[in-house]
């Protein structure tokens, strides 16, 4: 990797890294697409590489999440249970399915995204008191910045869990963090608040990702070259993102975000469609 | 998990300046200890969790982690075994891109 190429890679991540902090998403769903794109660089090895830097990115911002309490570990295990298994079903998926179909599946995650991104997150009433939810002590509460208690119930676990397996799969194949299913899956299944739930999402991603990430490590797919700027700017990224961009984070940095998803849908599309684009910017 | 965050990106960095140095065999080393680290720190999250729940005697959720960690397992043990049980060494041959065939900017996949 020329100085070029690493500080091209280092920028990419920093600010995939720093809008997806910013926005509750990993910035796999950046990283890949740029990796396959730009840098040339085969599926499954880009897929690899944003494994990591999605493992990167969960464990720079979750201290923050855990030290403000707005983390339910109880619900991130139980939920994890559901990730790690649809990871599994995932990897036994690697080389079962050609490169085109993921791609065409990456596509639609971009597009999804993008529906999400323009629609916004909303904070959704919360449904009766779930008796599986009391029996597994999920319900909880944290602290608002203004000093006020706010009591959650956890609702629908059983559907949460489903998308939660969907998630693990994709995180899997396509190496992202699967926001895309974990949005619907803690909001609107589960109607948790938004606060809790990027936390506790944020928390799931890493052990989602490690057990493929450590495959893909050990098996030689993860070309380092191409890791130490993905990962540093993912970092750098996440904690620029939480710290600074959530302040300044409006419809603005919304429609951004959004059109850059629909503008890398494209050529995923193309690819999918066997177009086979991809190599030096 | 921050202290360890923090260890894995001086490595990342420590990997940088050593392939910038011409150490190529070194940088590799020390980028794949701090992806090590990186797919370590949530997995000892999830021991540190046992512990906690085991102190606690919450036994149902004992038994929750030790079924995450079991998957975790095998996922990792599923993917090794489906890439033809490879070496680690390979990896180390496949990061500095002696590996024949690869990409613009990297290495062809082995899994």
């Amino acid at each position: 990797v020329s100085p070029d190429q690493f500080l091209f890679l280092l920028g990419t991540a920093l600010a995939a890294g720093a809008l997806g902090s910013a926005l509750g998403m990993a910035g796999g769903i950046f990283v890949v697409p740029v990796l396959t794109l730009f840098a040339g660089t085969p599926f499954p090895v880009a897929v690899a590489v944003s494994l990591i830097s999605v493992i990167a990115s969960s464990c720079a911002s979750a201290p923050q999440f855990l030290a403000a309490g707005l983390t339910n570990l109880r619900l991130a295990v139980i939920l994890e249970v559901a990730t790690t298994l649809g990871a599994l079903a995932g990897v036994l998926m690697i080389g079962i399915v050609h490169d085109q179909i993921l791609y065409g599946i990456f596509a639609v995650v971009l597009l999804v995204s993008a529906v999400q991104m323009m629609t916004g997150r909303r904070g959704r009433a919360p449904l009766a008191e779930d008796r599986i939810g009391k029996r597994l002590r999920l319900d909880s509460s944290y602290i608002e910045r203004d000093g006020s208690t706010v009591t959650y119930a956890v609702s629908r676990l059983p559907m949460g869990l489903s998308l939660m397996f969907g998630a693990g799969l994709l995180s899997a194949l396509l190496g992202i963090g699967s926001g895309v299913l974990k949005i619907p899956a803690m909001d609107a299944a589960m109607r948790l608040p938004i606060k809790v739930s990027s936390a506790t999402a944020n928390l799931t991603i890493g052990v989602t990702a490690c057990g493929t990430a450590a495959a893909y490590l050990i098996a030689g797919n993860v070309d380092l070259n191409l890791t130490i700027p993905i990962v540093l700017g993912s970092v750098a990224g996440s904690i620029i993102g939480a710290r600074i961009l959530v302040r300044i984070a409006g419809p603005g940095l919304r429609i951004v975000f959004t059109l850059v998803l629909l503008a890398l849908a494209v050529p995923m599309t193309m690819n999918a469609l066997g177009a086979q684009l991809g190599g030096m910017p | 998990m921050r202290w360890g965050t923090l260890m894995a990106s001086v490595l990342f960095i420590g990997g940088a300046l050593l392939a910038w140095g011409g150490v190529a065999s070194a940088s590799s080393a020390v980028v794949i200890a701090g992806c090590a680290v990186l797919i370590l720190l949530p997995f000892l999250r999830l021991i540190l969790m046992l512990m906690d729940f085991a102190r606690r005697a919450d036994n149902p959720y004992v038994g929750v982690v030790i079924l995450v960690i079991i998957l975790i397992l095998a996922a990792a043990t599923t993917g090794i075994s489906l890439s033809g049980g490879r070496a680690f060494a390979v990896a180390l041959q496949a990061s500095v891109g002696v590996v024949p065939g690869g990409s613009a900017w990297c290495s062809r996949p082995v899994l």
